[in-house]
């Protein structure tokens, strides 16, 4: 009983220690998954803005106050340190192979690498090694991260990695560094390289920038567009985290209390609004940029309003062109990728009420702004700079100004330049709404394109000709040995506009030496079947097979096979019946002797001597007919199929073409046709086949009908009238 | 005896009433067939009609009042001159009238096909002769209301605003003109017998008339050639100008006392110059217009007598040269791939009038460029016109190139039903696809090449430059002939061409057409880029750059049009419901 | 082709050479000309009147600016040389006119913009030098040909 009880006890223990072990994961995972990383975030906004910085007054690593080794160090650390936290906050909200091998083996030795430079790191940040509330904050971010990185070690570590892995995780790594570069450590590292090289006025440099900014977007669309949601997320949320914290790096506490030089700008905007959208989902607010920003971007970085002076290394021109960038082609990237749905008018309107809210509050804190003292010159509204690119005539538009004193400060509008302004943005908003719709068109089209060839090759169907001289002396010598056969196996067809089925589940098996019959109403499906035998329309399921050879696999030696007659005669009427069959014979591979031989028949035959030589233009209906039937007859095909062949013919063609398909038969090969006409059909065919809505109804020879007593047309007439006749 | 007078006449009068009914009827059913009468039922669309019509009229008015008086102020003429610009328009509309009249009166007296249906109807043949007739002259009238008309009103407008005529000179003037009108109409009926001899004399022998169209058309181009290299170079309107406008003045006077006739026929409509310095009806304009009434009634008793016995024979042969019969031709072996190529060939030389289509683009560019750079050489130009010279010389080759485009993009509908024959053959099908492009491609080649040296002459390339331009048009004009056959291929419409034989309104042509002029538009403003960065440098070579860049977008673009094509046709050629 | 196409395609045609007829072409620097704004004489013998003595301010006021005094012989040819200033002025030509006596003296104008007067007899001829352009600026010049032998 007390063993029992013990060993029960022992049990209770047990599952109380578990239950405790349990409850302690969770509320370390907690505590890890999703208050570190918001403590994190906290400290490392606090650390971006609480100090002046004296890092980007540095030209040129001899001007460093420390030596120039460690000094290169330091920056690499710093840059590091940004994408490493950006990699450690982004963790707990994703899982895919790459980030967790990033966040538990890469960010670990990054942190402890900043750890050990910190003296230096704070030296060149506010040039000097006191404890300052930056030093606190970046301490606080190494420890934080740290301690995920560990966490992360421990908890993913049943997750199994390979070498390969891990140096493809670094590879991403390198990539990820490009986006977190800071604008600051080229002209640190490398100085102001030579003068000349200015980026601007369409000059050589200034094309190469415009044309990474639009080849960058389309390696990242072609790379994203295979991966999983998640990865796609993961990216484009990164990238526009990191640039985003790119440029706030050019901000301290200080900004507060200027409120003039906050970044109102249009592109700066962009910045922030585009990780808030793709975070938060937010459709209005995502479109604004959508239609507002990457517009006004483009004009930006054609003419960029950056001094003439401003070199090609130095941190404002990675400052502006990252800025640039990204409001150019993330929300382009971002529809491409499919985030956020292609929009519409509705989006239209939504964004240009907020266009319109953004334009004014511009157009108040400018003029505010300026009447107390401070020049500002947000979206270029209050100042000359645009105008001055257009020429004299908007010169003088711009001067019209109108001013309201409103408390003593007297408040400056351009009233017409500022109203055409805003005009003339919401049309070119419009006009380039149009352009995206077209180019998304276009993309789209192109992808469809290519998972379809791609399914296409995995399909593996061979729809070459048959090439090489080796292989088509062998495939000729195949083509004679071959029986005549004809096949459906499970054959069905669906037209893509409906969604019933035109044929459903036909089998049908045609020997040497048949001509088959088939029969059936009008809308019955004959003709589809008929035309998917002989490669008009393609097959949705099941199987043909002419003399063994599948129609959709062997298509180009299964037609080798297979002589069609249209039930309407197709044909150029501008040759002359000879020159057509001729034409015909050609394609086959018809010798001359064979041709001449069997045309010389088939003239006799259909009594076409005088007007063989005429155009088809003048030839009547059942002439048409015949020239047809001989196009078909030229090559000798093991399969002849014909389409309602007899209608609209006189007595004499139709006896004719009926004594050419019993001859055709009886040289072993198949004739197979549908007709209405029964009575012909009966005196003609061996075996027939009638069809209805789809299904074969069923597939009898004449001789077993005749035998029990009916006529064919009174079989058929019945197998219609009703669904369940044998 | 009275009764039986009086009930035969009765009796004529009532035939004549029957007889004018039957005209009417005759006139008004080819009518309909020369010009849409449908909106004389519905009242919105006839208001509709008449209003658009009046506005055109007016615009044309506008136009051409505007021009005339601007032509006044600058000196271009003066007001003794005037009637001579009246006598120019009157002849030139007069001639062409009388050209499209004789030709269209061959066809339709002689040649017309509804003679037989015609023939068979219960009435008098006369009667038919008179109502093709008074239906020419309608359509006559109409006519003239586009062009003839508004001249005369505006010139009319211009002598009533400077005073040397009244208002109701207006309204006097359409009188004349409806005399005058019917002078064409009555002349092309006398012509058109000759015309008509010639036609059927050509019909016997066909190899002459393709014969007699070469030599024409060679000697237009030459004669249009040698017009064009009469202009001069560097012409310096304004310091010339007292010249210019002398030989301007001395040759409309010429024109008035060479074309006797006509200033009697102009001076008929405005009347005659007194000594008031006005122009004023008096008698002698009465007496010209009896005149002219009279001429008019002795030609329609000529026609009347000579050409409807003619038309009367005319009217029920048979025009189908008989078949011949000709002996056993033999049967020619073909290589699979050639048979295409030959195939093509003779349908296009049979259907020529679509490939007539085609060979006037192809001829009339090379003019057109031709005509343009004499007109921009006659221009002393400073560097920004030498670049727009560039660009608009390259917009103005591409366009008509890429605009003829269009009908590449029903080619494979065109085929009708016998397109789907394509998937039935043992071939894969982007050969037979491709070669239907080859003609066009290969009478591309010399017309681009021959235009691009035209205009490198005129702006002093040397042949490399000229190739390489030439180069670069010739792949962005396959890139685009490619796109719209894919565009065929993607969207087709054999069934309406099955049905209908022609489709108004086909949606590929007009997106190829949108497209073409998209496209030279955008690649005038890239070689206006490329070439002004190679002006304004230092080196005669920086040309051979921006054409080499030129060159290397229209190969992007061609092969990424060819890849489309291709994988389209691998994707999507066999799927598409046949 | 569509008409629609055709027309819009004639309508560029005749924009493109238009466009170009006013946009495109060199102007005619007729307000650039330099006119001539002085001319001197700057032929051998010649004197400006000096407006300090008599003669000379009685001269002056008269309009000339200055004399060349030769002394007749048979067959004398006093030459005339002008220098223009600016230098650069558009139209150089000048011209000279002279009172018609063709029994005292002859005026030829020579190839090079200078003149010649061959003299006949002793006299004096007053020449006026003008430049051709529209500013049209000029001199007046005496010269004469003193004939001393009709004092012996």
């Amino acid at each position: 009983m007390t063993i029992n009880s013990s060993i029960e006890n022992s049990n209770i223990a047990n599952i109380n220690i578990k239950n405790n072990k349990i409850s302690t994961k969770k509320i370390v995972s907690f505590i890890f998954e999703k208050i570190v990383p918001y403590v994190f975030m906290i400290v490392f906004a606090i650390r971006l803005f609480s100090y002046q910085s004296l890092i980007d007054t540095y030209i040129g690593l001899n001007q460093s106050p420390i030596s120039a080794v460690t000094t290169f160090f330091t920056l690499v650390a710093i840059w590091l340190q940004y994408t490493a936290i950006l990699i450690s906050i982004l963790r707990s909200f994703f899982r895919f192979k790459v980030l967790i091998n990033l966040a538990r083996y890469i960010t670990l030795p990054i942190y402890l690498f900043n750890l050990i430079l910190i003296q230096s790191i704070m030296i060149l940040f506010v040039g000097n090694k006191q404890i300052s509330l930056l030093f606190v904050c970046y301490l606080a971010e190494i420890v934080l991260g740290i301690a995920l990185s560990i966490y992360y070690l421990i908890k993913d570590c049943k997750v199994k990695t390979s070498i390969k892995e891990i140096a493809i995780a670094i590879g991403v790594l390198l990539l990820m560094m490009i986006a977190s570069l800071p604008a600051y450590f080229i002209q640190f590292v490398f100085g102001y390289g030579r003068n000349t090289i200015i980026p601007k006025d369409i000059s050589f440099y200034h094309r190469v920038l415009i044309y990474i900014g639009i080849i960058i977007p389309i390696i990242l669309y072609f790379t994203l567009r295979n991966q999983s949601e998640e990865v796609i997320r993961f990216s484009l949320i990164y990238i526009s985290l990191a640039t985003m914290i790119g440029f706030l790096v050019n901000y301290d506490y200080t900004i507060f209390s200027r409120p003039w030089s906050w970044p109102f700008h249009l592109c700066n905007t962009a910045m922030f609004i585009i990780p808030l959208c793709l975070i938060f989902k937010f459709k209005r607010l995502f479109y604004f940029t959508y239609f507002i920003n990457v517009f006004g971007a483009l004009i930006a970085m054609l003419m960029p309003n950056y001094e003439d002076t401003t070199n090609i290394l130095s941190s404002k021109i990675f400052h502006f062109w990252f800025n640039h960038w990204i409001a150019f082609f993330m929300p382009l990237l971002i529809v491409a990728l499919k985030q956020f749905p292609r929009p519409k008018i509705k989006e239209f309107y939504w964004s240009m009420i907020w266009f319109l809210g953004y334009f004014v509050l511009v157009l108040f804190l400018n003029v505010y702004f300026t009447a107390i003292g401070h020049k500002t010159d947000f979206f270029f509204l209050n100042t000359n700079y645009v105008v001055d690119q257009l020429g004299t005539w908007a010169e003088q538009l711009f001067n019209i100004e109108a001013s309201i004193t409103v408390g003593g400060k007297i408040l400056v509008f351009h009233p017409i330049y500022q109203a055409l302004f805003f005009a003339t943005y919401v049309a070119l908003g419009l006009a380039i709404w149009f352009v995206y719709a077209e180019f998304f068109r276009i993309a789209d089209r192109h992808y469809e394109l290519h998972l379809k060839l791609k399914k296409i090759k995995q399909v593996e169907i061979a729809r070459r000709s048959v090439s090489s001289k080796i292989r088509k002396e062998e495939f000729m010598k195949e083509l004679e040995t071959k029986e005549a056969k004809l096949q459906l196996i499970h054959f069905s067809k669906k037209y893509a506009t409906s969604k019933v089925y035109a044929v459903e589940d036909a089998n049908l098996e045609v020997h040497k030496g048949e001509i088959f019959g088939f029969l059936g109403p009008n809308g019955a499906g004959k003709s589809t079947i008929i035309k998917s035998i002989v490669g008009i329309q393609p097959i949705t399921e099941g199987n043909i097979e002419v003399c063994e050879y599948d129609i959709t696999k062997d298509a180009v030696k299964a037609k080798y096979n297979i002589g069609y007659v249209p039930d309407h005669y197709a044909l150029y009427e501008k040759l002359t019946g000879r020159e057509y069959i001729n034409y015909i014979a050609d394609i086959y591979e018809v010798s001359k002797e064979d041709r001449d031989k069997r045309l010389a028949k088939y003239i006799k035959i259909f009594e076409l001597e005088s007007s063989i030589d005429s155009k088809i233009k003048t030839y009547s209906h059942g002439m048409k007919q015949k020239i047809t039937i001989m196009s078909a007859l030229v090559h000798n095909p093991k399969v002849w199929i014909l389409d309602e062949p007899l209608t609209g013919l006189d007595p004499n063609s139709i006896y004719q073409v009926k004594e050419c398909m019993k001859q055709h038969a009886s040289e072993g090969n198949i004739v197979f046709f549908s007709s209405h006409l029964i009575d012909i059909v009966e005196k003609l065919c061996g075996r027939i086949a009638i069809i209805k809505k789809g299904h074969i109804q069923c597939v009898k020879s004449v001789d077993e009908i005749e035998a029990s007593g009916i006529s064919l047309e009174q079989f058929y007439l019945n197998t219609i009238g009703n669904n369940e006749e044998k | 005896m009275k009764a039986f007078v009086k009930k035969e006449k009765a009796q004529n009068t009532q035939i004549q009433k029957h007889g004018l009914k039957q005209l009417k009827t005759l006139v008004f059913m080819q009518l309909r067939d020369k010009i849409d009468l449908s909106f004389i039922k519905d009242k919105k669309q006839f208001f509709r009609t008449i209003i658009l019509n009046l506005v055109k009229m007016i615009g044309i008015v506008a136009i051409a009042y505007l021009i005339l008086f601007l032509s006044s102020k600058i000196g271009l003429f003066s007001n003794s001159e005037f009637p001579s610009i009246m006598v120019l328009i009157l002849t030139i509309s007069l001639g062409l009238s009388l050209i499209s009249c004789t030709y269209e009166l061959t066809n339709n007296l002689y040649f017309s096909e509804d003679n037989r249906v015609l023939i068979t109807l219960p009435v008098d043949a006369n009667q038919i002769f008179i109502s093709k007739i008074i239906v020419f002259y309608i359509y006559e009238l109409k006519k003239s209301l586009n062009f003839l008309i508004p001249l005369t009103i505006s010139c009319l407008l211009l002598l009533i605003m400077k005073g040397f005529c009244s208002v109701w000179m207006l309204f006097w003037s359409f009188i004349p003109l409806i005399f005058i009108l019917m002078l064409p109409v009555l002349f092309g009926a006398l012509l058109s017998i000759i015309l008509m001899y010639i036609k059927l004399f050509l019909k016997r022998v066909p190899t002459i008339q393709v014969l007699l169209f070469l030599v024409l058309l060679a000697l237009s181009i030459i004669g249009i050639v040698y017009l064009i290299g009469l202009i001069p170079n560097n012409i310096d309107l304004i310091a010339q100008w007292p010249t210019i406008s002398r030989n301007i003045r001395e040759f409309l006077l010429q024109v008035e006392s060479k074309l006797a006739i006509m200033s009697q026929m102009v001076s008929i409509i405005i009347g005659s110059f007194t000594q008031r310095l006005v122009y004023v009806l008096n008698g002698m304009t009465f007496v010209k217009l009896l005149v002219l009434i009279v001429i008019c009634g002795i030609l329609f008793i000529l026609v009347y007598f000579i050409s409807r016995p003619i038309f009367f024979g005319m009217m029920a042969k048979n025009f189908e040269i008989n078949k011949r019969i000709t002996n056993d031709k033999p049967n020619k072996k073909h290589n699979k791939y050639f048979t295409f190529i030959n195939k093509e060939f003779k349908i296009n030389l049979r259907t020529i009038h679509i490939s007539v289509n085609y060979l006037m683009v192809y001829i009339i560019v090379p003019i057109l460029i031709l005509f343009l750079n004499a007109m921009y050489k006659a221009m002393d130009t400073r560097t920004l016109g030498d670049l727009l010279i560039y660009t608009f010389n390259i917009l103005l080759i591409c366009l008509p190139l890429l605009a003829s485009n269009a009908l590449v993009a029903t080619y494979y509908s065109r085929e009708g039903r016998t397109g789907y024959m394509k998937k039935t053959k043992p071939i894969y099908a982007f050969y037979p696809l491709i070669i239907k492009l080859l003609f066009n491609f290969i009478f591309s080649i010399p017309t681009i090449f021959i235009t691009c040296a035209i205009f490198g002459s005129s702006v002093s390339f040397n042949v490399g430059e000229i190739t390489l331009l030439g180069f670069a048009i010739l792949f962005l004009h396959l890139g685009h002939m490619i796109y719209s056959a894919n565009l065929d291929i993607m969207n087709p419409q054999n069934e309406q061409y099955a049905t209908t034989g022609d489709m108004i309104d086909n949606p590929n042509e007009n997106k190829s057409t949108v497209l073409a002029f998209i496209l030279s538009a955008v690649y005038a403003l890239i070689s206006y880029k490329l070439l002004s960065e190679a002006s304004l440098g230092s080196t005669d070579g920086s040309i051979i750059f921006g054409l080499v860049k030129l060159m290397i977008i229209s190969i992007a673009f061609f092969g990424a049009m060819l890849l489309l094509f291709v994988k389209n046709i691998k994707a999507y050629y066999y799927d598409i419901q046949g | 082709m569509k008409k629609s196409v055709i027309i819009t395609i004639m309508v560029i045609y005749i924009l493109a050479i238009v466009v170009v007829g006013f946009i495109g072409i060199r102007l005619k620097v007729y307000n650039e000309q330099k006119y001539v704004e002085k001319i001197e004489c700057i032929s051998d013998g010649y004197k400006n009147y000096d407006s300090t003595t008599t003669t000379g301010a009685s001269k002056i006021e008269a309009g000339y600016v200055g004399y060349i005094r030769a002394d007749y012989q048979t067959g004398l040819k006093v030459e005339i040389k002008c220098r223009i200033t600016p230098d650069n002025a558009t139209n150089k030509k000048l011209e000279y006119i002279v009172d018609d006596k063709p029994s005292i003296y002859q005026l030829t104008t020579n190839s090079d913009g200078t003149a010649t007067i061959e003299f006949f007899k002793g006299g004096v001829a007053t020449v006026i030098i003008r430049a051709t352009d529209s500013k049209q600026t000029q001199i007046k010049i005496e010269i004469s040909a003193f004939d001393w032998s009709i004092i012996e």
